[in-house]
Order: C-alpha cells, then structure tokens, then sequence
C-alpha cells in the first residue's frame, strides 16, 4: 500500500542577501509532496547489527526486505552513544524545516543524496559548503531556482523512502562494512548511515579500503601484511544475521570508491614515474573508466594490480620531476597487496556494492 | 707546426662546503688557478667569420665580430658584454682578472668555455644553479664533500683544447651566433655569441620557447617568426637584425638539434601537469619526447656530452611533438576529474615544433657547425 507524505525538500538557489550586492549559494528548504511504500515493522527482518565504533557511538542494526537494506532515518544523532530520535512520517516537514538552520546537515547524512540538488556537488561526489541553508523570507531576491533536476530527485525519494508503522525509513545506499583508514590502527565498523560521508562526501577516502562484515579476519591479515606488527587497534562489535543480504563484493566497492580520487592523487606527479609506470596508469584509468561504467570484479583487479606495480617504478632516470609523495606510493603498494593476495580466491557473483559517485 | 703557450686560468670544481663562521652547508664552486699548455696561433691563421649586431643579454646591444680557423669558431677573451669593448688578456692574467672582479661570476659574465664549469651546477633543466663561487684556499673553509677530480680531468682537457693565444692573446673558441625566433614578444632576435651561454643557461624566460637558427638561414627564421605570430593581430613581417656573414659553413649549426635541446626540458616540464589527461597515444608521445630528451642531455660514459650531436633524437622529439598537438585526451568521464586541458599556447607550441621539422626535414642534415662544441671540442 502507498501514501502520500510530505518532506522537507531542499532547493538550491543564487541569491543576494538583504544590504549586500554579492549574489551567492543557498539552499533553502521546500516542502514536497511525495508517494511512500507504507509497510509494518513485520515485514522486515534484521540483516546486521554494527555495535559501537570510532566513528558511531551506539549500536545500529540495519534490516532486509525485498533483497534491499533499509534503516530508520534518525535526527540528532551524536558520537556519544546516545541513539537519533525517529521521525514520524507525519512531522518529517515540520521536524526539519522548523530548526531555524533548517537541519540539512543532518537531513542529508539521513536520507538518500536526492534530496539535495545536484548542482550541491562537484564532478568527484563531493558535497559543496558553499551551499549555506536559509530561510526564504530572509533573501533580498532570489535570482536564479535551480529547479530542473525537481522531479527526477522527488522520484527518487519516491523509491528509497518507507513508512514502518507511521515512522520513516530510508534505504541503505550499502551495507554496512569494515573500513581501513590505517592499517595500523586496524578495522573498524561502519554503519549503513555513515558509509554515505566515508565514501562519498569525505576527502579523504582515496587510500581507504572496504571489507564485508563477515571478513574480519581478512581485514586483519590485510593489515598486518601491509604494516607489520602494529596495534590490531579497535575491536569491532558486529553481528550478523542475514549474510546473504549485507553480502557485496568489497574489492569492487573499495575499487570504485578509490578509483577516482587516487588517479587524481598520482596524476599530479605523473612525469615522474618511468615508461612502464606509465602504461600501468593508463591501464588503470582505462580500468577506472570502466569501473564506473558498471564494471566488475576484473576491472578492480586489473586496476589494483595495476596501482601495485606503479608503486614499485623506479622512476624516470631523466631527473627532471619531482618524486610523488612516499605516502602516495605506500598507499599504491597497499592496493597491490590487496589485489595479490587476498581477492582471488572469492566468489565474484555477489552484489557490486558502492554505487559509482 | 703550432707552438705551445702556456695560460693561467680559474678553474671551478663543485664542492659542499661549510664556511667559517657558518653552520649551513653550501653548494659551491671552488675556483682555484690552473696552467694549462694550450696552443699558440699566429694572427694570419684565423679568418673574419662574422660580425653581427645582437644581444648578449636581452636588452644589451653590442656589435660583435667572429673568426674561424680549421672550421671551428674563436673569439677574443675581454669582451665587455655591455659595450661589446674587448680588452684583450695576457695568458698570465686571466686568473688576476677574476681576482680583480672581486670573484665574481667569471663563468657567466665572462667568457670562459663551460668546461671551466662544473656541470653539476647545471639543473636538467639547463639551468645555471648559481652555486656560491669561492677561492679554493679560501681561510675557514671546511670541506664536507670531496671534488669530483675525475669530471675535473675530462674537463681540463676539453679546456686545454678551447683556449688559444693568438698573437699573446687569450682566445676562446665560442658558440655560432644565432637567430631567436619567438614572435609573440620579440619577432626575430640575435645572440651574439658572447651571449648563447648567458641566454640559454642563466634562465631568461624567453628561451624556453624561442627556435634558434643560424645566421645563415635568415629565411628559416623570419618563417618561423611569422608562424609563431599567426594568431597575433597585425602580423607584420618581423624585421632582420643586421649581420654580416664571410664564412657560411662556419657559423653554421644544426638548428634543429639546438632547439631542441635548449626547449626539451622546459617543453617536459610545461607538459608535466597534463600527462594525466593525455589519451594512450598522447602518453606514448610523452614518453617518447622524454626520452629523446634525456638521450640529448646524457651520456654514460662522457660526463660532459657533445651537445646537438643528435640530429635523430631531435627529430623524434619533433615529430612527437606534432602527434602530441593534435591529442584528443582521455575521455572525459563523471567522478575522475584528471588533468585540465592545457593551456592554448601548450598545444600552439607544439604545433610550431611540428611545423618546423617539416619545413626542415628536406634539408639533408648538417653535421657542419659546431654550433656550441662539436664532438671534437
């Protein structure tokens, strides 16, 4: 059964502030009206709980149905262990749109990317700031609506939205995983709600890699090949009770979130590298390109390796470039390890995970 | 049957060095004085090979003549390089006339041959490093690395045969002077050939982009001037500096090898930040310019190589070049954002270095000049 809900709607607009002249980026908050899938808390079944972690305070569990994974949206939610507040699909409007900063921050780490404007990120995924929210009545004059993209993003919402038992849901954009920032600090956990920041939003992603719930132990020998003897680090809590739903395949998933920005990482120091580190990177852009064209499992291998040999280029002899950052080459040895010893024994045939940026 | 006269020179070595009273180590060139027996010719053996009117540093205008003996080119030592002057030096004085500067820098303001240099000092990018010049027994000097008195010897020898006393005169044997062509500031320009070294190693800006022609092809140049300021407006036909030419064969070099080797670096070095947007072929085009590059500038086994020996390295760069111009790039695709397109004089810039192998590809290559010391230098 389908009703109708309203939610808070962000439209992105050029406006100029009252006493000044300078025409600058708002978002400004709207309300939409849009059809939602309403179900009971029955119909869902538990796929995987993620217990406390560096990166959320509080125990999370996210549920299947229909082959897909969904959450509840929550406000409000800290670091500190304290659990969000549930919105009720009745209040969603209300909720959001009466904080006079109009809470997209925690709107749009809550809710799938659609709702917000397309023109709030830039060609790498990565969300602008520039884009301060503000109330309507509070404007000079509103020059420019970017509106085009309105009804392909309500759509959107549309789809990756419920209604459990009058409270809102979301779908997951993945499952929750283990993430390594630093091997030497060791995996950790992340929860369904944070995996959109850690690899979408967040700078910092270019050297990090993605392991399924279920492979700890990989995820530690991953580590400990890569910086040995160092802290194991922070003990995950996980539990997983569905594997066949939080099931993707992490190498793609790493692959695709890594691809973009570390070609960019090492482009920039192209010259340096000798005349097979060359062919190496544009073996792996071609990889990459394909990545994000949908491809699968061979591409990300192809592109590991392809990293893995680029770290060990002694460079061109002519002296004249500068040498990338050793960390920049450290962290390419760490995707060749990856792809060499720890990916070829598993199946292929699961669900590519990270959706291409 | 030549005669032998002997000549006190400055002679640099590179060296790290702590000077007293100083904690920083410094790269410097230690300068000490050296004999060396060199051969004395008598006046009526040396031809008038050229005069011209041109620069030695951009700005300074002087008048400057040439002569040839045995198709190699001389000039006296003494040029003032502002008034174009030549007081001539005794072989005794040319280390009391560095002294007498105040030890300043003899190797670029005076006119020593390179060999008195050390190449170490020279960056890939054919610049001079302007390391601090010192007198080898200079009071409180620590070394902390050893000279390298093996490149030392090579160049001893290689100095020993660039320096003459004609007539009690210390001579120097010098580079072919050369047109300039970069029409986007200067039209047509001429160094003399006082000024190569000054030009091409101390960094002016202009070179990185500027063809070098020899004086006897002033057609070349003014082509190549107009081509370079095709898109400018009001392209009027640049105008030729004024030189006189008595010996054609000696003045002349190989123009295309010595752009190229004066341009490679700076050209490798303003692709550098667009490699990652290049497609597979424009990358493979890259590859190939670099390596003709440093095949120019490398030798294993001579520390101080012939320069513009390598008329085929210089082709391959060139035509390199002209693929690379007309390089579509990677596809461009969401989420990779990889290098920007290159600036418009990038890909213009290296259309001129295609345009003009064509235009010289007929002539059948010149191993005349020694535009700036042949191999046998």
């Amino acid at each position: 059964m389908r009703t109708t809900i309203e939610i808070p709607y962000a439209v992105a607009v050029q406006g100029v502030l009252p006493r000044e002249r300078r025409v600058q980026s708002f978002l400004l908050g709207e309300c939409a009206t849009i059809a939602a899938e309403v179900r009971t808390i029955a119909d869902l079944r538990p796929a995987a709980t993620v217990g406390a972690s560096p990166r959320n305070g509080y125990p999370e569990t996210v549920y299947a149905m229909d082959g897909r994974l969904w959450r509840p949206v929550e406000m409000d939610r800290g670091c500190d262990g304290r659990p969000g507040r549930r919105v009720r699909a009745e209040t969603a409007r209300a909720d959001v749109l009466a904080t006079d900063g109009y809470d997209f921050i925690d709107w749009r780490r809550e809710v799938p990317t659609a709702c917000l404007p397309e023109v709030c990120f830039d060609r790498m995924g990565e969300y602008d700031r520039d884009y301060t929210a503000v109330r309507e009545r509070l404007l000079r004059s509103v020059e420019h609506r970017h509106s085009d993209d309105a009804e392909r993003r309500l759509a959107a919402l549309s789809e990756t939205l419920l209604v459990v038992d009058g409270e809102l849901w979301t779908e997951c954009p993945l499952p929750p995983c283990l993430v390594v920032d630093d091997p030497a600090q060791g995996p950790y956990a992340v929860v369904a709600s944070d995996l959109h920041d850690l690899t979408v939003m967040d700078p910092d992603r270019a050297f990090r890699q993605i392991f399924r719930l279920d492979r700890l132990e990989e995820a530690r020998a991953w580590c400990e090949a890569v910086s040995p003897g160092a802290d194991p680090g922070f003990m995950p809590a996980v539990a997983v009770h569905d594997p066949g739903a939080v099931g993707f395949d992490d190498l793609v998933a790493t692959a695709r979130m890594v691809a973009a920005p570390t070609i960019d990482a090492v482009g920039r120091d192209l010259a340096w590298f000798g005349a097979g580190g060359l062919e190496d990177f544009a073996v792996a852009r071609a990889a990459a390109r394909r990545l994000l064209d949908g491809g699968g499992r061979d591409d990300a291998h192809v592109l590991f390796e392809a990293f893995g040999r680029m770290a060990d280029d002694p460079g061109d002899p002519c002296g004249l470039f500068e040498r990338p950052g050793s960390h920049v080459l450290h962290h390419l040895a760490r995707f060749g390890v990856r792809a060499a010893a720890f990916e070829q024994d598993l199946s292929p045939d699961l669900a590519p995970g990270a959706p291409a940026p | 049957m030549s005669t032998k006269a002997v000549v006190e020179v400055p002679f640099g070595t590179a060296a790290v060095v702590k000077l007293k009273g100083s904690r920083q180590e410094s790269d410097a060139l230690l300068v000490r004085k050296v004999a060396l027996e060199v051969e004395a010719v008598d006046a009526a053996r040396l031809r008038t090979a050229a005069t011209v009117v041109g620069w030695t540093m951009p700005g300074t205008v002087i008048t400057e003549t040439v002569w040839t003996m045995d198709g190699r080119l001389f000039r006296p030592l003494g040029l003032d390089y502002r008034t174009g002057v030549v007081r001539e030096v005794e072989p005794d004085g040319v280390f009391g006339r560095w002294t007498a500067l105040g030890g300043g820098d003899l190797f670029l303001m005076d006119d020593l041959p390179d060999a008195a240099m050390s190449r170490r000092h020279l960056l890939p990018t054919g610049r001079w490093q302007r390391p601090e010049i010192i007198p080898f027994d200079e009071r409180g000097l620590r070394l902390i690395s050893e000279p390298d008195e093996a490149e030392a010897t090579t160049r001893l020898a290689r100095l020993q045969r660039k320096l003459i006393v004609v007539d009690g005169a210390v001579w120097t044997e010098c580079p072919a002077p050369r047109f300039i062509a970069d029409s986007r500031y200067y039209g047509v320009g001429l160094v003399t050939s006082s000024g190569v070294r000054r030009f091409f190693y101390d960094g002016h800006e202009m070179r990185t982009r500027a063809f070098q022609f020899p004086i006897t092809r002033p057609a070349d140049a003014i082509a190549c001037a107009i081509l370079a300021g095709a898109d400018e407006p009001e392209g009027r036909e640049p105008a030729l500096p004024w030189c006189e030419v008595h010996d054609p064969d000696a003045v002349h070099f190989d123009a295309l090898a010595a752009s190229a080797f004066h341009m490679g670096p700076e050209l490798l070095c303003d692709l550098k930040g667009y490699v990652a947007g290049f497609s597979d072929e424009g990358v493979e085009n890259f590859l190939q310019i670099r390596a003709a590059v440093r095949r120019m500038h490398e030798n294993a086994e001579d520390p101080l190589p012939a320069v513009y020996a390598q008329r085929e390295d210089a082709e391959l760069l060139h035509e390199a070049c002209g693929r690379l111009a007309d390089d579509t790039g990677s596809r461009p695709y969401a989420g990779i954002p990889l290098a920007e397109r290159m600036p418009a004089w990038i890909p213009l810039n290296l259309r001129q270095f295609a345009a003009r192998h064509r235009e010289l590809e007929a002539e059948a290559a010149p191993e005349l000049g020694l535009g700036h010391g042949g191999p046998t230098a």
